[in-house]
């Protein structure tokens, strides 16, 4: 069976690596993009089973590469996880309106988000 | 404006009123003083005092405003517009609430018109407009210990989520085996990177609150499973040290319009207290709706405070008494953080203690929240 993928776009390359290490040692293959613009090129190219967004991202924030990921039918159907970290005030009103599909705060549980990774992923619509 | 506000310079009034025999005797009374200096202009309505030709003309706005509970919206409104003059009421009739409650309802001072006199008078203009200065200053300085909070806790946080996931990923076996010392020592070190966290987002919190840019994101939660939640998290601990905490609900859903991480953000401060200082015995928490209220009251076996700490309790960095066991102190925000998310919601907090037998942290919220 292919191996799910994720798409991490997230400017703190550290953040990136600790990530991609656990979600590959999980079983996914791992996508990265660094900033906003990246990420919606190759959410776009790649089509990932999911894509785990940072908000606070340069050149285009997480809300709007949400936004126009979600609505376009061709790639409304991934699973968007919005990540913010606790002083951002994420607005969760906000991120209804973008279609977000969960949101978690970091520094987040790993084995909760991987459990919240699975789910989205086994519920979203296979691809055609 | 500044310089106008010192005592020796004269200070602008404006007298919103629309009855001719008030202007006559604050003209009058304010004409006679001669500690100060006046300029008085007169408007009909409190309204026209928030207009743009009258925006910053005056030190302060006295507001004939018959009785406190009347004012009540114009009030909230023309605290909304953070204007920069000190207001003071002009009553008909006494207000039933205290100074600093008419100060948090956005008025300086209030006044009756039956004990106008020029030296009164004057005397409560002159204090409301220094009043009013030093209550921006604060608020100033509130929002510049919230943006210096807000930085450090960005630069503090990043680098602990990475190490936090770095730990992680050793002591979950993802990069190799690793023995039981091995899994020990970084257990502790997990622990304790999310000490440095909390103490992080309750210096955050704490910050907001008292720049009162705690937004609460209300949405329809049911108190019971937010309660239950916590129960969870705290659970474990407690079993360790050999007691039980329990839940006792007067229903089993109890819906209401709340922020829900802010209350639980709230909830995990009191049940977390209420263990951390229980030695033996047990810790229950009772949840109540009336009509027009619900309580969760949250009442400990354990050290209990003494009389002359009772005051100080929803006080910032305070620690009383020894933690049973040893461990974390902590760094005495939590009930502050609670009380100030509690009040935020439009409830009340308090607490009851018996040194040496258990206290009982209790806060209600009104039932209005819901719907």
């Amino acid at each position: 069976m292919d191996k799910k993928r994720i798409l991490i776009v997230d400017d703190e390359k550290e953040m990136v690596e600790m990530e991609a290490m656990r979600l590959s040692a999980s079983g996914y293959e791992v996508l990265v993009a660094y900033d906003g613009e990246s990420g919606l090129e190759m959410a776009q190219c790649e089509k990932p089973d999911l894509i785990l967004l940072d908000i606070m991202l340069p050149k285009m924030d997480g809300y709007l590469v949400c936004a126009k990921l979600k609505r376009d039918s061709r790639y409304g159907k991934i699973p968007i996880i919005l990540v913010t970290a606790i002083d951002q005030n994420y607005d969760p009103d906000l991120g209804k309106k973008v279609g977000a599909d969960f949101y978690v705060m970091k520094p987040f549980e790993p084995k909760l988000l991987l459990a919240k990774i699975k789910e989205l992923i086994r519920k979203a619509p296979r691809k055609s | 404006m500044e310089e106008a506000s010192k005592k020796t310079s004269s200070l602008k009034v404006l007298l919103a009123s629309g009855d001719p025999a008030l202007v006559s005797i604050v003209k009058k009374s304010l004409s006679e003083e001669t500690g100060s200096s006046f300029i008085v202009e007169t408007c009909a309505h409190l309204q026209q005092a928030s207009e743009a030709d009258f925006a910053k003309r005056f030190d302060v706005i006295l507001w004939d405003a018959v009785s406190l509970e009347k004012a009540g919206a114009s009030l909230i409104e023309w605290r909304s517009k953070k204007k920069s003059e000190a207001l003071v009421l002009l009553l008909d009739v006494p207000p039933k609430k205290s100074p600093d409650e008419i100060s948090e309802e956005g008025a300086e001072d209030c006044l009756l018109k039956k004990d106008l006199a020029p030296a009164l008078l004057s005397r409560m203009i002159v204090y409301a407009v220094e009043r009013k200065r030093v209550t921006e200053k604060f608020a100033a300085l509130a929002d510049l210990e919230l943006e210096f909070v807000r930085m450090i806790s960005h630069e503090i946080r990043a680098p602990l989520g990475i190490v936090k996931e770095s730990v992680s990923l050793v002591h979950d076996k993802i990069l190799g085996k690793t023995n039981e010392k091995q899994q020990h020592v970084l257990s502790i070190a997990k622990k304790n990177i999310n000490r440095i966290d909390q103490v992080v987002m309750n210096l955050v919190s704490i910050s907001k609150i008292e720049a009162h840019k705690m937004d609460l994101k209300k949405e329809r939660v049911d108190l019971v499973e937010l309660v239950k939640k916590t129960v969870l998290d705290f659970s474990p601990r407690a079993a360790a040290l050999g007691f039980p905490i329990k839940l006792i609900s007067s229903k089993e859903k109890i819906e209401i319009m709340a922020d829900k991480q802010r209350l639980l953000e709230a909830l995990s401060h009191l049940v977390g207290n209420a263990v951390k200082f229980t030695e033996k015995g047990s810790v229950e928490i009772r949840l109540t709706e009336t009509g027009s209220k619900i309580e969760c009251a949250i009442q400990d076996t354990g050290l209990g405070i003494s009389d002359e700490n009772k005051p100080k309790i929803f006080g910032k960095f305070q620690q009383f008494g020894w933690v049973p066991g040893g461990g974390e102190k902590g760094m005495g925000l939590g009930l502050a953080v609670s009380k100030g998310i509690i009040e935020l919601h439009g409830g009340k907090i308090k607490m009851e203690s018996h040194l040496g037998q258990g206290s009982t942290f209790s806060f209600e919220l009104p039932a209005e929240n819901y719907g």
